[in-house]
């Protein structure tokens, strides 16, 4: 089986990969195994050691490398499926709902990872119209006929 | 203001000692006919220079002065103008030159922008009014003018002048010392960030050079249709490939989008189309009127170009097209109010994005909506029968003194025996009120007035109350949201709006019904009563209003002295308690709000012991304080005017005397890099490839085309919940 391996710079989690430090070599799969989650045997090297991705043609999947285990001049590598990487155009195109995202947000939506520090400041605003002093008044009231009577 | 501004260049240390003149007035508007004016004094210079050749150190002494004064006189062709800023030596600061009228096609290394190249640009008058400068090299002395043909496109240009004529310039490995005093009428700020903020939200921190009204609210400037379209080669905003920020002025129903194949959407004008056009190349902070826009716009991401929408937003009529009938036809029918080739007639409910969309059904009312609400008032006349008199101090002491003299209260008790169920009862009531009651009260002149059918001649003519009809305008404040327009922050329980209203206490407001709004204060006061009502509005809508009570009614008649003396202290000690009570509630609850409340008290209780009216003091003889009451109660009942019955209306008067707004906010942290680590809540919808960055999912539906396992869906749709980088 045709194996091509490289170094993915990209951590897991992400829809793209940056590949380098490609080899193509052959190994075989240990045992039956899913697509999903192959293992395979290949000639010992120290390259094996300081890869982390690869990409298996004959399933048409990129792979990260989530375990290796020496067993004398053979080495066994556990690959598991990069989804997001493998079906990342039909990713894109599914429908979701956003709970959370850098692109398209709402600033009016409470978010819970602003936090407020304990307690209030203030600000007093003063309108300019003054009560008493020179603005006073007293008002009479009386009863009585008409005064020009 | 000072600012000291240090920089490096060409291996000479430069150190600017800047003086900014404060400007009672600063021109913000870009239609702004007045002059704008830059003067720049440099009123001292020393610069100890190496000559490059013989390495020997130089030194120049000497003052300069330049200025220029500019008008503003096309204001349909000159660009707006809204500021400048102290321009540091950091590439990406600059704004397009439309915006502020500061070059970037000319770029200095650092210095002050002025605002001369543009209106040289456009045709401005444009006038040098001083530009002199005096050198000492080494001793010899060196004077002349500027070349005016030179481009002074900015401050730092008239500085590499300055330094080029005293010889300077041209030598590395020394040091320059400036001192200088700028004026300039435009408002100047010390950092680009400042001034961006300015720009964006009229924040003026760091305004150097004088204080500023708040900016009016965007509306007043820009139209109330707008569409924003980021569209980027990537999933991120590293390869934009348009950016489309439009705002439109036009009558309603102007503009429509229409899209047949769910990915572009076409604009088309109607009607007119629009009248006024604004277009941003900042992302929306700022705009200019423009006189085009595209006609297609992207609505949702294409990977096979690839081709990704980050942003589209819109609050014009958008219609897409479906088996019955198409986005055109729809939009069309909804335009002319005909129906579309289906038979159908849509309308703005029918649009995809109608909660958008003015007088889609969205938005709720009962009737005609209205822009302001209107206040009826009282049409109660006071001439016959019941009269009332707004009198001064004097002429209130003049009046009791004569009315209760010897000489003519028999006379008096004769004529009002049959007025109410005491001697004088037709002396219905004497009120204080602090405020001059001519402002809400329609006025005449009488030289007498009738107490029962006793006739009392005034000993001049005294203002005499026709009508309670009138209304105390007490202004109008912008009320600025403190963060940006739209953030949850800016509302409750982030922020808190409280108002204080003499005589009516503190009240507690919704925020969300005076952000970015004028905030004005009515008042209306009932004379008869001593009840006084607050009302307050948000750009001319009344949103609340609070009762108190204003006028302090003084006691007349003492036929019943003990148990006047009774409700006096029973209304004292209930207000007093309650006072104190709600100062504690509002220590609790505002901390520094309540410690000026207290203070506020404290204040009136030095206040009651000036002495008012001596002429009053013969009515209050009488009355026996209660023993053991608060030295609060007892300050109060020294003064000479007394609270009558349960009211206690002139505590008020030792509370603050100025209506004040209380804004409390608590102080909030956000991560600064938390749009890109986890973004901010969503709660949009859409396919995956329309988001870019980070991405969580509340809601998750692989489309068709999936190859994969259905182990390998689970782990897509569980990845896809836990949040991905696109």
């Amino acid at each position: 089986m045709v194996i091509d391996w490289y170094t993915n710079s990209v951590p897991p989690g992400r829809m793209y990969n940056n590949l380098s430090n490609h080899r193509q070599s052959s190994g075989y799969l240990r045992d039956a195994c899913g697509v999903e989650s192959p293992s395979v045997y290949m000639e010992y090297d120290p390259y094996y050691m300081n890869i982390n991705y690869a990409y298996i043609p004959d399933f048409g999947r990129y792979y990260r490398i989530t375990g290796r285990q020496v067993d004398g001049k053979r080495i066994l590598i556990s690959l598991a499926s990069d989804v997001m990487v493998n079906f990342r155009n039909v990713i894109l195109n599914s429908d979701c709902i956003a709970e959370r995202s850098s692109s398209r947000f709402s600033i009016g939506l409470e978010d819970g990872f602003i936090k407020a520090e304990q307690g209030y400041r203030y600000n007093f605003s003063k309108f300019p119209y003054t009560f008493g002093g020179a603005n006073s008044s007293y008002v009479l009231t009386v009863t009585g006929g008409d005064p020009q009577s | 203001m000072n600012y000291t501004y240090n920089w490096n260049h060409n291996n000479t240390a430069y150190t600017f000692n800047i003086n900014f003149i404060e400007q009672e007035e600063l021109i913000t508007d870009a239609h702004e006919a007045d002059p704008y004016k830059l003067r720049v004094t440099c009123t001292n210079m020393e610069a100890d220079q190496k000559d490059p050749n013989t390495m020997l150190t130089r030194r120049v002494r000497g003052s300069a002065e330049f200025a220029l004064i500019a008008l503003n006189n096309d204001p349909m062709q000159s660009r707006p103008v809204y500021g400048t800023y102290w321009r540091e030596n950091t590439p990406g600061q600059y704004f397009a030159r439309e915006v502020i009228g500061i070059s970037t096609s000319q770029d200095a290394g650092a210095g002050y922008s002025s605002p001369a190249e543009n209106f040289e640009l456009n045709g401005s008058t444009f006038n040098y009014t001083s530009n002199n400068f005096s050198f000492i090299i080494d001793g010899i002395a060196h004077t002349g003018h500027f070349n005016e043909t030179q481009a002074f496109q900015t401050f730092w240009v008239f500085i590499e002048q300055m330094l080029f004529e005293s010889g300077v310039y041209d030598s590395i490995n020394g040091t320059v010392e400036m001192d200088l005093e700028i004026e300039v009428n435009l408002p100047a700020f010390d950092t680009f960030a400042h001034f961006q903020a300015y720009i964006a939200d009229g924040a003026t921190e760091g305004l150097l050079n004088g204080e500023l009204e708040p900016v009016p609210e965007p509306e007043e400037y820009y139209g109330k249709y707008y569409v924003n379209n980021l569209v980027s080669n990537s999933p991120g905003i590293g390869q934009i490939r348009y950016e489309y920020y439009y705002k439109f002025d036009g009558p309603t129903n102007c503009l429509g989008f229409y899209s047949e194949d769910g990915k572009t959407a076409k604009l088309k004008a109607y009607h007119g189309g629009p009248s006024a056009i604004y277009s941003s190349d900042d992302r929306g902070i700022t705009y200019e009127q423009t006189g085009s826009y595209p006609s297609t716009f992207y609505t949702e991401s294409d990977v096979s170009v690839p081709l990704y929408v980050l942003t589209f937003k819109t609050n014009i009529p958008f219609f897409e097209g479906d088996s019955t009938d198409s986005g055109k036809d729809k939009l069309d029918s909804f335009m002319n109010g005909t129906p579309a080739p289906s038979g159908r007639e849509y309308t703005a409910d029918d649009a995809v994005n109608r909660s958008l969309i003015e007088d889609a059904d969205i938005m709720g009312k009962i009737g005609d909506l209205v822009t302001q609400t209107t206040n009826g008032v009282s049409s109660i006349g006071y001439t016959y029968g019941v009269q009332m008199f707004n009198l001064s101090t004097t002429q209130k002491n003049t009046f009791l003194r004569d009315i209760l003299s010897a000489a003519r209260v028999n006379d008096l008790l004769d004529n009002t025996k049959l007025f109410g169920s005491n001697q004088i009862g037709a002396l219905q009531s004497l009120r204080y009120f602090p405020i001059d009651v001519s402002e809400v009260c329609t006025e005449g002149s009488a030289p007498s007035c009738q107490i029962g059918s006793y006739t009392y001649n005034f000993s001049s003519s005294v203002n005499q109350i026709l009508q309670n009809n009138k209304i105390i305008n007490m202004g109008e404040q912008f009320f600025r949201s403190p963060y940006e327009n739209g953030d949850f922050r800016n509302f409750e329980p982030w922020c808190k709006l409280y108002v204080l209203l003499p005589y009516a206490g503190i009240h507690e407001l919704v925020i969300s019904r005076y952000i970015n709004k004028r905030v004005g204060i009515k008042l209306a006061v009932d004379v008869t009563t001593g009840a006084c009502e607050y009302h307050l509005y948000a750009s001319g809508l009344e949103m609340d209003s609070f009762q108190g009570q204003m006028g302090t009614q003084i006691p007349l008649t003492a036929n019943d002295k003990a148990s006047q003396v009774s409700a006096v202290q029973n209304g004292i000690l209930t207000s007093v308690s309650g006072l104190a009570q709600s100062a504690s509630d509002v220590q609790q609850t505002f901390g520094a709000a309540g410690a000026m409340m207290m203070g506020g008290m404290d204040a009136g209780k030095s206040l009651t012991s000036g002495g008012i009216t001596p002429g009053i003091n013969a009515l209050n003889s009488g009355v026996t304080i209660a023993q053991g009451a608060q030295t609060a109660i007892r300050n109060f009942l020294n003064a000479p005017i007394q609270t009558k019955g349960a009211s206690a209306g002139n505590l008020g008067d030792f509370g603050v005397n100025s209506p004040y707004f209380i804004f409390a906010w608590a102080n909030s942290i956000a991560p600064a890099n938390e749009i890109n680590l986890v973004g901010k809540p969503s709660n949009q919808g859409g396919k995956v490839g329309e988001f870019a960055g980070y991405l969580k999912c509340s809601a998750f539906r692989l489309a068709n085309g999936f190859t994969g396992t259905a182990s390998e869906a689970a782990q897509i749709a569980s990845q896809m919940m836990e949040g991905v980088y696109i």
